[in-house]
């Protein structure tokens, strides 16, 4: 994850979404970069020791029930697995079910659309410009997945939304999309409409 | 009119002063939240192949962290306090990061003209500038010892006080990486407690041989063998 400095004028492909979101000018990077960079110190993240513990014995275990002879080619595959569990809990409460028993039967909808969307994203950084957006714009397969994206995280909004305002107050200090979802603005319909300049936050 | 200045100057630092302070759009939220997803389980997941590979690679690299583990510590319990004290496992952590960078660079963009001292190129205003990490991680003129080399005890002698900007996994300066702790803290934890009951193994020349692929750097060939000690 890193912060670029661009000019980013149209953005409709994932190549320029994802890009914007890392690149955040100005007031935007000051908005985003306060409700985020609290939480990713390391004071804070330490807090998380156990958790990643605990993940990695999770992942041990499986190795363990594989044939000692066994030559492991999916290395990439199973660490991605343990980190998107780890930051799952870290981040978003949310168990995206990487690490079970049968690694090879995960059936959560949300990991397979994540993969599928890194995928493109690999497949479309070092096309032209103009390919992306064909692809982004009219393949069906991508509109689905990010649909299927935008439904997950809005029912991680939506389930934030509905705790305690003590729990989410006492969570937002700690959990990401607590205090993602505690910088929502309140009127964010008419927000959307004005220009980055204008907005109030 | 200097009148007139002066309040714009002022309404354009209240003005950042409450971007500030307040939040973020629902749809910024939801960028947010797929861009972290995204960004730290792809970059962390390729530093631990990075580890898992050269591990293998490197057998006595692996002895050497499993010694220190063992070190004063007969029941193997992973706290805390012996995490922070495990030196050599922070110098081989920085080793992978600066042997094998998942990120290729990171860019910057001009904020007025300049020119490059050495080659006299000319760089406008708002052109971006691409610094390649990996570059400067393996430029013999920024390491006493080659760089071509993977040795993490470079981080406890030689190469202790290195150029700062050669190494830069994570980017430098106003607009570094700002997962970084989070994914230091995560390979540390996570390479020690893999090292606390496997061994891994090369799996053979053809099939471990390593070499780079697409955005994010992730070993194209990995096949290793994970041996329980325990």
């Amino acid at each position: 994850m890193d912060f670029f400095v661009l000019e980013v004028s149209s953005i409709n492909s994932i190549k320029s979404k994802i890009i914007a979101n890392l690149i955040y000018i100005g007031p935007a990077f000051k908005r985003h970069a306060t409700v985020i960079v609290p939480l990713l110190r390391r004071g804070k993240v330490v807090s998380n020791f156990e958790l990643i513990i605990d993940c990695t014995d999770r992942l041990l275990n499986n190795w363990r029930r594989k044939p000692c002879e066994k030559i492991h080619t999916d290395i990439v595959q199973q660490s991605q697995n343990l980190m998107l569990a780890i930051f799952g809990f870290i981040g978003f409460n949310y168990d995206f079910e990487t690490l079970n028993d049968d690694e090879n039967e995960n059936n959560n909808e949300l990991t397979k659309e994540l993969h599928y969307k890194m995928s493109v994203f690999q497949m479309v950084s070092f096309s032209p410009r103009f390919l992306s957006k064909i692809y982004t714009n009219f393949s069906p397969r991508y509109r689905r997945s990010q649909g299927i994206i935008n439904k997950y995280l809005n029912e991680m909004t939506e389930k934030e939304l509905n705790e305690s305002p003590e729990s989410r107050a006492e969570r937002k200090r700690t959990c990401l999309i607590a205090s993602l979802v505690a910088s929502l603005q309140q009127d964010e319909k008419s927000e959307a409409m004005k220009n980055e300049q204008d907005k109030k936050g | 009119m200097n009148k007139i200045r002066k309040v714009k100057t002022f309404n354009r630092k209240i003005y950042k002063f409450i971007c500030y302070l307040l939040g973020l759009s629902r749809n910024e939220i939801f960028n947010e939240t797929l861009t972290l997803l995204i960004g730290a389980f792809d970059s962390t997941s390729s530093a631990l192949s990075w580890f898992i590979h050269l591990m293998s690679k490197y057998p006595q690299v692996q002895q050497k962290i499993k010694a220190e583990l063992m070190k004063d510590n007969d029941n193997q319990q992973l706290t805390l306090d012996l995490l922070d004290s495990l030196v050599y496992l922070d110098c081989v952590v920085k080793e992978v990061l600066r042997f094998c960078p998942p990120i290729i660079g990171t860019l910057r963009t001009l904020t007025m003209d300049d020119r490059l001292p050495e080659s006299g190129f000319q760089l406008r205003e708002g052109d971006s500038v691409l610094i390649a990490i990996n570059n400067l991680a393996h430029d013999p003129r920024y390491w006493s010892i080659d760089p071509e080399l993977f040795y993490p005890e470079r981080f406890l002698n030689e190469d202790k006080n290195h150029h700062p900007y050669a190494f830069i996994p994570f980017g430098n300066g106003h607009r570094q990486c700002i997962g970084q702790d989070l994914a230091r803290f995560e390979l540390k934890v996570i390479a020690a407690r893999l090292m606390q009951y496997v061994t891994f193994g090369d799996g053979g020349p053809e099939i471990n041989a390593g070499g780079h692929s697409e955005a994010i750097i992730k070993p194209r060939h990995i096949g290793v063998t994970i041996h329980f000690d325990r």
